[in-house]
């Protein structure tokens, strides 16, 4: 299990269970920035044959962050045996467009909304 | 204060446990017993007064009476005698009539004759027996009196009338004359004897009587020797006989008058004797109770009054030795708290407070003064420790001050290092700010396109963002490209620059396949990135408008026609006739930059523009725009603001939109640069 937070964010790496949870509002700035997320997300998709991304509870994710996880999104469909699934939410703005364009960008992404 | 410790101590310990305002009732409440016991004593007294002179007045009333018994029963008896020696008849009903109303008003003595010794009964009796005497005499008199009326007074009469008729014979001689007028003469003494026995009703007035008559008998005798012719000789037979008849009545009254004088010298004497000492006695018994039931009633008031006068002088002095002993119970206490004050505040701060024994509030007020005496003595203390803990502070200070300098110079060395840093930073800002702000066109380039009107808004956020936008003319119609960059500073404005450059360059090489340009734009714009290392990326939209020509097949009212491609946020419509609408940009491409090849992505939207009609395009700065608890601005309340405005030239609009979306951020950072672009239809 592995934990990061910063000012108004959380984000939680279940190892065993390949599940990334992401929380609150990431305004972080730049893919530098954005590296421990990065690191986070590679570490549960590492050897994993399937993994979730849990963001129903990110309220706001800017640009940049959109950019992190659509990067993420290509390396996956770039190496073809993970089975992705996203978690997100239809109360939370930002996921109704940038959620589709991940889907556009790997169509064997399965996204869940609650 | 202390002199009488053991007792008033004690004293003052129990009373100090109770409450001081109830400690001044208790005093209030012994007052209050002493006035009611005088008040309840006053009360006795003149109820005691009150029924005294009623009992006084009634005891009066028979002393009153009693010797108003007593002056009859002595006027009784002086009647009973004054008829007795010789009263008429008139004064027997007198004497009854006083005799009833003595027997009537010895009644109530009787009932209440044992209390007074039985006298009253002895009087009754004597005074029954007395009547009763009298009644006895009275009878006897009366009898007498009959016999004289009856009898004795006529032979009277008839004697007189003989020794008359003798003496008036004319041939008396004169001896016989002369012993006659003596007979007569010795009759009429004998007569007056007869009378004053008669009236004296003594036995012995019979004696004069009798003897009178005898010598009336001698002087007839010798009358009777002179008579020798015997003449009178019958005459003075009958005289005799009437003489001898007179005797024996006489006799006969001496009789009743010896009986009636043994009654009224015996029974009557006896018996007004009794009466008499009795009514003496019976006044002196009156008199005797009267004294001493006075007596009595004075001993009783004296008793009242002696207790009375004890109980109220006993609750005094008990009410006054209380009170004092309440008041020294407060005060004794307060003056030594204040003596005690006195010496802490003069310095002696190991007086002690606390001695106090009571319970009650200045008990409380010692404890707490104690507990801010030992308060003030622990601030003492502590003030002294802290006195020393500063010099020991400052001793080490200096010690650390030494250290310090050199400490000291390190980091001025590093912090000029720092500033150093922070002047980079600062320029690159700057450069960034101006990068994005210089190739933005000019306000006479937006007024240049004929069948537009167009009004553009940019605001960079503190740090500068990567938006985008660009307004350029291309033969008859205008290429619009909005846009935003990834992230923040330099390396986003430096991207902006290239991806503005490479849109300028592909409409000015008239690259009308609008996927294409968007293919080419995509890659020029991915490898750049690549080669700055950076993993910028960014959404971009081209709307391609075209008026009304010769080749374009428009609905007969469209006044022109635009293309849209590239990914960005919606593009909004309003109508002139006031109805919104939204064009998703979602399909119409990928944000550029993040892959080679975007064909598969591609497509191109198409919106007639009649005139009137408003397109707005804007940046995800706008919608994003947070308030202070967060809430985002949001595609919702751009709509709502725009709707307001259907029919409004574009500068009007534009700013409209900008003050809601101000209006909303109110006090709270700007996270985002904000660019918002409307453009009308003439």
């Amino acid at each position: 299990m592995t934990e990061l937070s910063g000012e108004n964010y959380a984000a939680r790496c279940d190892v065993a269970d390949h599940r990334v949870t992401l929380t609150g509002t990431l305004r972080l700035n730049g893919l530098a920035e954005y590296a421990p997320v990065v690191a986070l997300l590679s570490e549960a998709a590492a050897g994993a044959a399937s993994m979730t991304l849990d963001v129903s509870g990110l309220e706001f994710l800017n640009s940049s962050g959109i950019a992190v996880l659509s990067k993420f999104v290509i390396e996956a469909r770039n190496r073809g045996d993970l089975a992705l699934t996203i978690i997100g939410s239809t109360a939370i703005p930002w996921q109704g467009k940038s959620l589709q364009n991940l889907k556009r960008l790997m169509p064997s992404l399965s996204i869940e909304l609650r | 204060m202390g002199e009488d410790g053991s007792s008033g101590g004690g004293w003052q310990a129990r009373l100090r446990r109770v409450p001081i305002g109830r400690r001044i009732s208790y005093t209030l409440i012994v007052y209050l017993l002493a006035v009611a016991v005088m008040v309840v004593s006053g009360w006795q007294v003149s109820l005691l007064t009150r029924s005294y002179r009623e009992d006084s007045a009634a005891l009066r009333e028979q002393t009153r009476k009693i010797t108003a018994i007593r002056h009859a029963i002595g006027t009784l008896g002086v009647l009973g005698d004054f008829f007795l020696r010789g009263g008429d008849t008139s004064m027997v009903a007198q004497f009854n009539v006083m005799a009833a109303d003595l027997e009537r008003d010895l009644l109530p003595f009787v009932d209440d004759a044992e209390a007074l010794d039985l006298e009253p009964r002895r009087l009754q009796m004597s005074l029954e027996g007395y009547i009763r005497a009298f009644g006895d005499a009275v009878e006897l008199s009366m009898s007498a009196h009959e016999l004289y009326t009856g009898y004795l007074s006529s032979s009277e009469d008839l004697m007189r009338r003989r020794l008359l008729r003798l003496a008036e014979q004319s041939d008396l001689s004169p001896e016989m004359h002369e012993t006659l007028l003596q007979a007569r003469f010795e009759f009429s003494q004998a007569r007056r004897a007869i009378l004053a026995f008669m009236s004296s009703q003594e036995g012995l007035g019979a004696v004069p009587a009798v003897a009178g008559l005898r010598r009336v008998e001698e002087r007839l005798r010798w009358a009777v020797t002179l008579d020798d012719r015997q003449d009178f000789s019958t005459d003075f037979q009958k005289a005799d006989a009437v003489l001898q008849n007179m005797k024996q009545q006489i006799a006969r009254i001496k009789m009743l008058a010896d009986r009636r004088t043994k009654i009224s010298q015996g029974f009557l004497a006896l018996y007004n004797l009794g009466m008499n000492r009795s009514a003496d006695r019976l006044v002196d018994l009156v008199a005797e109770r009267e004294g001493a039931f006075q007596e009595r009633l004075k001993r009783k008031m004296n008793v009242t009054l002696g207790i009375t006068g004890v109980g109220v002088l006993f609750l005094l002095v008990a009410g006054f030795a209380a009170s004092g002993l309440i008041a020294r119970s407060i005060r004794d206490p307060i003056l030594r708290l204040n003596a005690a004050m006195r010496e802490v505040s003069e310095g002696n701060w190991e007086r002690d407070l606390a001695e106090d024994e009571g319970s009650d509030e200045i008990a409380e007020m010692t404890g707490t003064l104690d507990v801010f005496k030992r308060n003030a003595l622990r601030l003492r203390e502590l003030e002294v420790e802290k006195r020393e803990a500063l010099a020991r502070e400052k001793e080490e200070t200096e010690r650390a001050l030494a250290d310090l300098d050199v400490a000291n110079h390190e980091i001025r060395m590093l912090n000029d290092r720092l500033n150093e840093e922070n002047l980079r930073l600062g320029t690159e800002l700057d450069v960034s700010r101006r990068l994005q702000r210089m190739l933005l066109p000019r306000p006479e380039e937006l007024a240049e396109v004929a069948p537009l009107d167009i009004a553009a808004f940019m605001e960079p956020a503190t740090e500068v963002g990567g938006d985008y936008y660009d307004v350029l003319a291309d033969g008859d119609g205008v290429c619009i490209g909005i846009g935003d960059v990834t992230g923040h500073g330099l390396e986003s404005g430096v991207v902006m620059l290239l991806a503005q450059s490479a849109v300028r360059t592909l409409v000015a090489a008239e690259e009308h396949d609008l996927p294409r340009l968007l293919d080419v734009l995509n890659r020029a714009m991915y490898q750049n990135i690549r080669r700055m290392g950076c993993e910028k990326n960014l959404s971009f939209a081209l709307l391609d408008y075209r008026p009304r020509g010769a080749d374009e097949a428009l609905p007969a009212d469209a006044a022109g026609r635009l293309h849209i491609v590239g990914q960005h946020e919606s593009v909004l419509i309003l109508r002139r006739s006031g109805e919104l609408e939204e064009l998703d940009t979602l399909e119409l491409g990928l944000p550029l930059g993040l892959v080679d090849d975007i064909g598969a992505y591609t497509g191109v939207a198409v919106a007639d523009l009649r005139g009137g009609d408003t397109v707005v395009l804007y940046s995800d700065g706008i919608t994003e725009a947070a308030d202070g608890a967060g809430n985002l601005f949001g595609v919702g309340r751009l709509k709502a603001e725009l709707l307001r405005h259907a029919g409004d030239d574009a500068a009007t609009v534009k700013d409209a939109l900008i003050a809601a979306v101000r209006a909303h951020i109110g006090e709270a950072p700007v996270y985002d640069d904000m660019t918002l672009l409307v453009i009308r239809q003439k």
